[in-house]
């Protein structure tokens, strides 16, 4: 196990309420495992990345613990957790467009992570830069990597951040939406980047996408306000879903049928009573309503959170 | 080819310029000639027909406005700014002699208030919501928001005229001489430091508040997650990716003032009887001595013209998108 988190809690206090951004997750990670956490936007699973990373503001309460290897994330210093990052733990954040600094160069971006982490002077972290841009097959890398990320297609940045992230080694990647936006050919090269460079590594792949899952990960998790709805191998969860929710995701695929779940997701300021998918959910009991459901193994390794399962 | 583009672009507009200096102080009421005897303008002129009509014709000035307009340029063209009225001089001379003091002033206080403004704005942005930030924010803007000539006037007030620590204004002492250079540049710097801290004081909380809202907005940006998600130091992100990016806005705003500073410091000059072009403009202007107006006009618009110019390149060095349009 490289990673386990129990019980997290990430609230954020705002004027309108409390936000349950992360309500009450459980969630581990093996050593080489890709890990897909899926749901729609707003649902939280960026904050969980984020809070894993301890990147979010020090104003948000985080409980619950984090552990990373045998370190409990929560627990060390901010200097501390600066080494595991970038260095450990690497994040891939969405939108590439908006994540490279525009004014520095491109391949100055990776090496500054080198130099940091691994010690390297100046002159052999440029070059690893550049080694490291040729590895996510990005064509002529020693020219590129004095380019500035507006010289970048879509596509191209998003290997430049997937370098960066690897520029360390890391054991454990955190990939946030990395197919984004990209167009349905740069999407499956990055997919097959994606499973080539990750081979040997754990990843947490936060994602909307189920075909991107579909490609990449083991097992899958369903998000869905703030909790785990469902969390099987990825067989289990295209062949056999168990969560009403997890079915109308898979429904609403195109070549499913495009059928939307009816409803929209509820603000994570005013949770409803009982399960929290009841007010959407075809299946809903009188239990729905009143009783919060509890999360099952109903198989082995196949949790599901639903009375009816 | 960008630069050679923005060359011409300048010309056109220093041309455009130059048409709007000559016709400007033509369209002011009065005529120069009620100062060239030193009279008041609202005493009648004792001048018979004769005399005025010589008097005129000796600067060109009996001539209709398009001739006059035609004469100006041809002369312009030749690098003769003409003479002025009041003081018989040519213009460039008295504009040289008086640009040098502006240039040491304006000079002296945007060397230390464009930095320290910019300084001061991004430590308080990073530090945003904290002590520090209210801090630093209630006290510049504070003190900012004083008029320079009341601030200037309060400096006379306090610290020439009641505890006399430092001269009532001009440059240097009139008729003064120096043992050596030393001395001569301790008077000047004597002189010098109360409207160069009345300047700094007056312009520090622009430069230090556009700094502050830049860096706010930058601390923001997704690509400061993304530095810190790689475990840089906060001091490394600030100095490394905030301070450049949240600069750009600062380039044009610091060519703006830099370029309007040469009569930005008219009050200043006027407070501390500092011999500097704004005051020299002034002079001029109550004077209808028109060749002189033109005269400075142009420098100002020159001086202007080049800070953009300058800002324009200081852009491309900046921000590497700018250089591919």
């Amino acid at each position: 196990m490289i990673l386990k988190i129990s019980k997290l809690k990430t609230h954020f206090s705002t004027p309108d309420g409390l936000v349950r951004a992360v309500d009450t997750i459980d969630l581990s990670i093996r050593e080489r495992e890709t890990v897909g956490l899926i749901g729609e936007t707003g649902c939280g699973k960026t904050v969980l990345g984020l809070t894993i990373t301890r990147l979010l503001q020090s104003s948000t309460t985080v409980k619950g613990t984090i552990i990373y290897k045998e370190t409990n994330l929560l627990k060390i210093s901010e200097t501390e957790m600066r080494r595991i990052r970038g260095d450990e733990i690497a994040m891939i954040l969405q939108n590439p467009t908006t994540s490279l600094n525009p004014v520095m160069r491109v391949g100055e971006q990776i090496a500054e992570v080198i130099r940091l982490h691994q010690g390297l002077n100046k002159k052999d972290a440029a070059e690893k830069a550049i080694k490291m841009l040729g590895s996510v097959r990005i064509p002529s890398p020693s020219q590129r990597a004095n380019e500035y990320p507006h010289e970048f297609s879509g596509g191209m940045k998003q290997r430049v951040m997937i370098a960066m992230g690897l520029a360390c080694n890391p054991s454990l990647i955190i990939a946030d939406e990395p197919t984004k936006g990209l167009d349905v050919t740069i999407k499956s090269q990055i997919i097959k980047l994606l499973k080539e460079v990750t081979k040997e590594k754990a990843m947490l792949l936060i994602t909307h996408d189920l075909s991107v899952a579909r490609a990449l990960c083991d097992r899958i998790a369903l998000m869905y306000a703030g909790e785990l709805v469902e969390c099987a191998p990825a067989g289990e969860i295209f062949d056999a879903p168990r969560h009403p929710y997890t079915r109308g995701f898979l429904g609403s695929l195109p070549r499913n049928g495009l059928v939307p779940i009816p409803g929209m997701s509820p603000s994570l300021i005013n949770l409803p009573q009982g399960c929290r998918f009841h007010p959407r959910c075809a299946n809903a009991k009188a239990i729905c309503k009143r009783k919060h459901p509890g999360m099952t193994e109903i198989e082995d390794g196949h949790f599901v959170r639903c009375f009816d399962a | 080819m960008h630069y050679i583009n923005k060359l011409a672009y300048y010309l056109v507009i220093i041309l455009i310029i130059l048409s709007i200096n000559f016709f400007l102080p033509r369209a002011m009421p009065g005529d120069p000639l009620a100062y060239v005897l030193g009279e008041n303008p609202d005493m009648p002129i004792r001048m018979t027909e004769e005399e005025r009509e010589m008097k005129l014709a000796e600067y060109g000035l009996d001539k209709p406005l398009p001739e006059q307009y035609v004469d100006y340029m041809i002369k312009l063209s030749k690098g003769d700014l003409g003479h002025s009225i009041y003081y018989k001089n040519p213009v460039m001379d008295e504009i040289l002699i008086r640009l040098k003091w502006t240039l040491l002033l304006t000079g002296t206080a945007t060397v230390i208030y464009m930095p320290l403004g910019i300084f001061l704005g991004a430590e308080s942005a990073w530090a945003r919501g904290k002590k520090k930030d209210t801090l630093s924010l209630i006290t510049i803007l504070t003190v900012s928001s004083f008029p320079s000539f009341v601030l200037g006037t309060l400096f006379v007030i306090f610290f020439a005229f009641k505890l006399g620590l430092f001269p009532l204004g001009c440059a240097n002492t009139i008729g003064a001489t120096y043992a050596n250079p030393l001395e001569e540049a301790l008077d000047i710097l004597h002189h010098l430091i109360l409207p160069v801290a009345t300047l700094i004081i007056a312009h520090i909380g622009g430069t230090y508040l556009l700094m502050r809202n830049s860096m706010l907005s930058v601390i923001g940006a997704d690509y400061i997650l993304s530095a810190r998600a790689k475990g840089l130091s906060e001091r490394y992100i600030l100095n490394r990716h905030a301070i450049r990016n949240a600069l750009l806005p600062i380039v044009t705003m610091a060519a703006l003032t830099i370029g309007f500073m040469t009569v930005g410091t008219i009050f200043v000059e006027k407070v501390f009887a500092y011999p500097g072009i704004g005051l020299l403009l002034y002079d001029s202007v109550l004077r209808r001595d028109y060749p002189l107006i033109q005269g400075i006009f142009l420098f100002i618009s020159i001086f202007v013209v080049l800070a953009n110019f300058i800002a324009d390149m200081a852009y491309v060095w900046l921000d590497p998108r700018v250089s591919d349009e």
